[in-house]
């Protein structure tokens, strides 16, 4: 028995083939191709429930008095660090590359060191060139009022005040799949 | 219907050879595409979870352990006492406090989380706490953040310094989504270059798991 090819068992045979390689993608990355599950790698969580950010009163590296309030209707992103933290650092040049990338679009960067010791995050900020607002919870009581358990932590504040997506661990900040479930918030009520 | 399919070749001429070829060579570039994509096979997943963390300090000299399973991924780092030394005089701590943490203590930098990678995986939740260090006949726990939080009130420890010391520390007990991590330190009152086995605990949704980790060293 022989099968003749024609252009049509051609294209049946190409369908077949591109078909093998999609299932085999998903048998090896379930539902995500490679690509889509390299996202989940930069993606956020849902903060069950999306609680009320805790207010709260820090100074920020000029000893100027910062409040939740002055940033409220804006999307928030709140980062907990600390200069000693190694994934900590390892995250902030894609957060400065992020704050530039969104600055004008009504979202706010805010770092929040954990502990107190001015001079050395003076000197961190200079050596990174880091110009989005950083201020200093010098008890960590503001960081324990936010959930934050361990550094880094990161929380994306909707422009109702509401806690609404969190990254445990450093992200890359400035990666468009962050930056557009960020930017989603905008408007929300 | 196939029989149609043969009827309509037959009026190609030259383009059943042509599409022959095309045909073998659609299927070639289809298997040449399976055999090197990364996304076949387990070895994906393991070259993904191989990686050594940055976040942890790497390089000649550095001693590290690493472990992934059942939705844990860890790396430990042997941490010498001129390490902490370090860390803690530039925490504001006093060269007393300092020589107490490095004379009571074996400290491991560490780099923990879940090392599922998609949405919907199940909570992993790090339980250090249950967490035990085998060394010379003996289970011994890990010093906690509560523990250190009675001992600089006791000592009377510069505040900043143990703020600082306590989020430096692996927390308690923490919940990661998928591809979530902490950096810390896990202290044991265990002496420097001791070795020991480490029994570690954690949750993978609602499965407990425990796994012993051989062999880690104590920095000295």
């Amino acid at each position: 028995m022989s099968l003749r090819i024609t252009p049509a068992v051609l294209a049946v045979l190409a369908m077949l083939s591109l078909g093998l390689i999609a299932g085999l993608f998903a048998a090896a990355s379930g539902p995500f191709s490679p690509a889509e599950a390299g996202k989940m790698r930069r993606l956020l969580q849902p903060i069950p429930g999306k609680p009320q950010a805790p207010a709260f009163r820090l100074p920020d590296t000029d000893g100027t008095m910062r409040t939740l309030e002055d940033w409220a209707g804006k999307v928030l992103i709140v980062n907990f660090w600390a200069t000693w933290c190694p994934p900590c650092r390892k995250e902030m040049p894609a957060m400065e590359r992020a704050w530039r990338k969104v600055k004008d679009k009504g979202v706010v960067l805010l770092a929040i060191h954990v502990g107190g010791n001015e001079d050395r995050i003076w000197a961190f900020l200079t050596d990174y060139d880091i110009t989005f607002p950083v201020l200093i919870d010098k008890t960590g009581a503001v960081s324990r009022a936010w959930r934050t358990i361990g550094l880094p932590t990161t929380v994306v504040v909707d422009p109702a005040g509401r806690m609404v997506l969190k990254a445990i661990g450093g992200r890359e900040w400035d990666d468009p799949a962050i930056l557009d479930a960020v930017l989603a918030l905008r408007g929300t009520k | 219907m196939r029989d149609a399919v043969h009827d309509g070749a037959r009026g190609q001429g030259q383009a059943p050879g042509l599409s022959r070829r095309l045909a073998r060579a659609v299927l070639r570039i289809a298997f040449a595409v399976l055999m090197v994509s990364p996304s076949v096979g387990p070895s994906w997943a393991q070259s993904a979870g191989e990686a050594a963390d940055p976040s942890i300090p790497s390089g000649p000299g550095v001693v590290q352990w690493h472990y992934r399973g059942q939705g844990l991924k860890l790396t430990l780092t042997q941490l010498r006492p001129d390490n902490v030394r370090a860390f803690l005089g530039g925490r504001g701590f006093t060269k007393a406090d300092t020589e107490f943490v490095v004379q009571s203590v074996c400290i491991f930098g560490s780099s923990m989380g879940s090392a599922h990678e998609r949405p919907g995986s199940p909570p992993v939740v790090i339980l250090l706490k249950q967490w035990r260090a085998h060394w010379n006949g003996r289970s011994i726990a890990p010093r906690l953040r509560e523990d250190w939080a009675k001992v600089w009130k006791a000592r009377g420890a510069d505040e900043t310094a143990g703020v600082a010391f306590h989020w430096a520390l692996f927390p308690t007990r923490q919940t990661y989504g998928p591809t979530d991590y902490n950096w810390g330190m896990i202290t044991f009152p265990i002496p420097a270059g001791a070795r020991i086995d480490l029994e570690v605990h954690w949750l993978n949704g609602d499965e407990r798991h425990s796994a012993r980790i051989r062999g880690l060293e104590c920095g000295q």
